[in-house]
């Protein structure tokens, strides 16, 4: 997952910014409470910590965080601090679309 | 119908039209036929006029037509009786309440009889019974219906608009609204799962997963709310519902949860429909061509992640059929080759993406034009960047690195060198604050030999960066080259505490104390306490579980092995420590193997306290007697038995071979007879042990040298070719052990010199010449009474023969036996000659030198084409960056 994200950051963030953000991102996620978030972020800070970091980061390949477009749909929406409401449009839209037609008989 | 009682005028023939018209339901015919009659007598025919027109009114509701019906009520409003009135106000009401639905929800029959099903299914939960399961799709297509439910007709019709109102300010987010409307739905309502749905979502929104959970499991499996819950589920990562919401639905519903335009959903589902089909070309072409200005990306956000997802999916490390991969690279391929990009940034991901894609296979010139290539798009991109493009020279010579350090470079090797140390320098000298570059290119003029810029660099990154990790274990490596442990082992220190997570810092640690330990035990010397005691704390501790064992090296440096290589080389308890600290018995049992086995390499020995005596190889003999007696034809270890002899060789010629020769003749007798007598299909293995036995012994057996030696070196094969010559010497060591009483001496030389007596005597084959005897055997020296011998005659007809087989199987690989066998047999060698020959050789065959059974071949009558060339002589050259000790553990 792209670190920017993982540390919810925009791009063009400082090296203080970016280890407030970090600080803040490992407050949220403690070791004990959850492992493998912890790793994340950690990993993250390290790939965009400062300017060389970031370069390197920049150039290398990187893993894929899912394996379709619609899966990194889902880990882009979970991974968002909160879930933004779709609007009630959208929301009856796709009510409408869970509900089969009624029984012609 | 609602109509007043006619049976009186059954019997009146005047009523006659007016009842048949209200029997056909012809209204204003019967009205106007009971008008007349009551023109004639309105006392009795009045009920007639009443009933005509309360079926017309009936009749003008059932087809809409409620304003002609009232006005029929307002004249029947004159004339009927209370009780017919009051019922036909009645089904007024029914019939406007019916018309007010009718015009509400559009008018489809299926709609108004799903009204009908879920309006039903509420009175029957409201009157306190049970609402029936198959209303439940009815019910909930009320809720998600696109019409507006009619005004208040009925409690069912009120308790739909409270659940519209609140799905209506769930989708907006307006979640203390959506709460307040729910609290008007009573407790036992047809909906009540929506409630449960609608607060699910609320929960979810904030982030209060165990409450959405609640609120989730208690929804029917088969209703839309179950279904609609999915997604939530989804994404609060809760176990997947029996039921889900399709793609199509759920896929803009999270574009608009995740805060995206919903300009994203249509080229999503359409490349979601693309990828499943594994036409990945097209689903990039999906989102690119109508999203171009957000994907492809390197801006944080949703595009970058789809620009990882897409890039990523196609590289090697994907598990996507290859198939599926080669259709984006082809389809970049395409772009790039016909300048198709539509723009600089989808170029740069394109450059970046070819060059980890064939980071394996990257020719050297191509790596630097590529480089160039992306340095420049990028630059064009976002600005140029000098630590990126270190990076990037930094990223190709890393990819250039492993393949000039294999040699495996495509040649001219040399130009593609000189382009590497370009790139490197290129990476050092734009970044020069960083010392990883410096460091790479120091290493890759270590790698070219061009030892003065090495030497030049090591010394100028020690000066600048003289606490860098980096540098440190560089310094570090060039000590272990030098073999300076204490040296390498200090920087190594300095480099642990830069990083002590650095796991290859304390892996080189390992591997310098390693080499001590391997140094002393080479050198037959104690290991001193304190350097297992150094190695302790570097040491791991392996997982129970092998899955987590990281890296197989972790192996060699865990603390189990270390013990169980200490317990081997006698440092007590530490077999038993290793014994407890092993994830499993059997995994010790396969650590027990391995050392073992390896040993003999690894040179592990009894402590230095404990010298080898002549008895040990008079042991060393009966074990091996014993193992080839029960060794299975299976079984392969031969290799590892040799390095265990030779191991004690050695420690036999450190104590000194003169050192109590008393047991030397038997031990060596014993040796005589247990290879006379050895299983020819272990014949590699004798031979081997021979040899080496053979060769330290030779040179042991000085002028001086006590008799026991001297006599070991007479009787054994390399002297059997020479009896005559043997004479003398075995003349002179009986003199010695007559001099020195030792009978068993005397008893031994006396039976070899019979032997050469006897066999100088013999008269010599002709094609042997003056060489000396051919065949040996001293068989009847070890006191058997030479039964044996029976065909010694035919041996000797047949010697050349034998001779030329047995070379033959010394020198040529098991492989070619065949075809050694044709060559004979094609020559005129007879088929049982050859039989009798091949017995016979395979005795003879480890008498032999290689060496010895070349120039029998080349000399005898029999062609068996191009020798194998002679194996060059073995060069141990340890390599103090292999893990020599205990890495191959």
């Amino acid at each position: 997952m792209n670190p920017w994200l993982i540390l919810d950051i925009p791009a063009g963030t400082d090296d203080a910014g970016i280890r407030a953000a970090w600080q803040r991102a490992i407050q949220q996620h403690p070791p004990e409470r959850d492992a493998l978030r912890f790793q994340e972020v950690q990993e993250a800070y390290q790939a965009i910590r400062d300017a060389r970091a970031r370069a390197a980061w920049a150039v290398h390949p990187r893993r894929a965080p899912a394996d379709s477009p619609g899966d990194a749909l889902r880990l882009y929406a979970r991974r968002r601090p909160t879930l933004t409401p779709p609007g009630a449009p959208a929301f009856r839209a796709f009510l409408q679309a869970c509900t089969p037609p009624p029984d012609k008989k | 119908m609602i109509l007043p009682d006619l049976t009186a005028f059954l019997a009146d023939p005047a009523a006659g039209p007016v009842l048949a018209g209200i029997q056909g339901e012809r209204w204003r015919k019967a009205r106007d036929a009971a008008k007349d009659l009551c023109r004639k007598d309105k006392p009795r025919y009045l009920p007639l006029l009443i009933a005509a027109n309360a079926g017309l009114a009936q009749d003008l509701w059932n087809r809409g037509l409620g304003q002609d019906a009232e006005a029929v009520l307002e004249y029947l409003k004159t004339i009927a009786p209370s009780e017919l009135l009051a019922a036909l106000l009645a089904r007024q009401a029914e019939s406007q309440a019916e018309e007010a639905l009718k015009k509400a929800i559009g008018g489809r029959p299926e709609d108004i009889a799903a009204w009908r099903l879920a309006e039903s299914a509420a009175a029957a939960l409201e009157a306190g019974g049970a609402a029936p399961a198959e209303a439940m799709p009815a019910v909930d297509a009320m809720v998600t219906a696109s019409w507006s439910p009619p005004e208040e007709t009925s409690a069912f019709s009120g308790e739909l608009r409270v659940v519209r109102a609140a799905v209506q300010a769930t989708g907006d987010g307006l979640w203390e609204e959506a709460r307040l409307a729910l609290q008007a739905l009573p407790r036992r309502s047809v909906f009540q799962h929506w409630r449960f749905f609608l607060r699910g979502v609320r929960h979810a929104h904030l982030g209060e997963k165990t409450e959405a959970q609640r609120c989730f499991d208690a929804l029917p499996p088969h209703s839309t709310p179950a279904r609609a819950a999915a997604p939530y589920r989804d994404l609060l990562e809760l176990p997947p519902a029996a039921a889900g919401a399709p793609e199509e639905a759920s896929l803009p519903l999270l574009v608009a949860m995740a805060g995206l335009s919903p300009a994203w959903a249509t080229p999503l589902l359409e490349a979601g429909r693309h990828w499943k089909r594994q036409k990945l070309d097209k689903a990039y072409e999906a989102l690119a061509s109508p999203l171009r200005q957000y994907f492809p990306t390197d801006d944080p956000g949703w595009g970058a992640v789809l620009t990882d997802v897409v890039f990523a999916s196609c590289s090697g490390k994907s598990a996507l059929p290859h198939a599926a991969q080669q259709g984006l690279v082809d389809y970049f391929l395409d772009r790039y080759d016909n300048e198709k990009f539509r723009s600089d940034r989808e170029r740069l991901f394109a450059l970046r993406f070819f060059l980890h894609e064939d980071q394996n296979a990257l020719d050297a010139a191509v790596a630097e034009e590529c480089g160039d290539e992306l340095v420049k798009t990028w630059a064009r991109v976002s600005g140029p960047d000098a630590l990126r493009e270190s990076a990037i020279w930094t990223m190709i010579g890393g990819y250039l690195q492993p393949a000039a350090a294999n040699g495996s470079l495509p040649s001219p090797r040399h130009n593609e060198k000189i382009i590497l140390g370009r790139i490197h320098e290129k990476a050092a000298s734009l970044d020069r604050e960083n010392p990883a570059p410096a460091v790479r290119l120091a290493r890759y003029y270590f790698s070219v030999n061009n030892q003065s810029a090495y030497n030049a660099q090591l010394t100028a990154l020690g000066k600048r960066f003289p606490e860098h990790k980096g540098v440190l274990r560089l310094s570090a490596e060039e000590s272990i080259r030098r073999k300076s442990w204490p040296k390498a082992l200090k920087t190594l220190h300095q480099a642990y505490a830069a990083d002590p997570s650095d796991r290859a810092i304390v892996e080189l640690m390992l591997q310098v104390l390693q080499a001590q330990v391997m140094g002393l035990h080479r050198k037959g010397q104690p290991v001193p306490d304190t350097l297992w005691q150094e190695m302790e704390p570097l040491l791991l501790d392996l997982p129970t579980d092998p899955a987590r064992v990281s890296e197989v090296t972790a192996i060699g440096h865990s603390r189990w092995a270390l013990y169980t290589f200490q317990g081997f080389s006698g440092v007590p308890g530490q077999s038993a420590a290793a014994a407890r600290l092993a994830p499993s018995p059997w995994a010790h049992f396969f650590m027990l193997h391995l050392v073992m086995q390896r040993s003999g390499f690894l040179q592990v020995q009894p402590a230095p306290d404990t010298p080898p005596s002549w008895q040990d190889l008079r042991w060393f003999v009966l074990l091996l007697q014993w193992d080839e007696a029960t060794r299975e034809r299976s079984w392969t270890h031969q290799g590892d038995l040799s390095g265990i002899f030779r191991t004690f060789l050695k420690a036999l010629q450190k104590k000194g071979l003169a050192q109590d020769p008393g047991d030397l003749p038997a031990a060596v007798q014993a040796f005589q007879k247990a290879v006379e007598s050895s299983n020819p299909s272990q014949s590699g293995l004798w031979v081997d042990i021979t040899m080496e036995f053979t060769a330290i012994i030779a040179a042991a057996a000085k002028k001086n040298a006590p008799y026991q030696i001297k006599l070991a070196s007479a009787i054994f094969p390399e002297r059997l070719y020479d009896m005559a010559g043997a004479i003398p010497v075995l003349q002179g060591i009986l003199a010695e052990a007559t001099a020195a009483k030792d009978t068993p001496a005397i008893q031994i030389t006396n039976r070899y010199l019979d032997i050469a007596l006897k066999k100088s005597r013999l008269p010599l084959p002709p094609e042997w010449g003056e060489e000396g005897l051919p065949g040996p055997s001293w068989e009847s020296a070890d006191g058997s009474d030479g039964e044996k011998n029976d065909d010694r005659e035919l041996e000797d007809t047949l010697f050349p023969d034998i001779q030329a087989v047995a070379a033959a199987l010394r020198i040529f690989p098991k492989s070619k036996r065949k075809e050694i066998k044709e060559r004979f047999l094609a020559q005129g060698m007879p088929p049982d000659v050859f039989s009798r020959a091949l017995d016979l050789a395979k005795l003879l065959a480890f008498t032999l030198t290689k060496q010895q059974a070349r120039e029998i071949l080349e000399s005898s009558a029999w062609d068996l084409g191009a020798l194998p060339p002679p194996p060059p002589p073995p060069v141990i050259k340890p390599d103090p960056f292999q893990p020599d000790l205990f890495s191959g553990l």
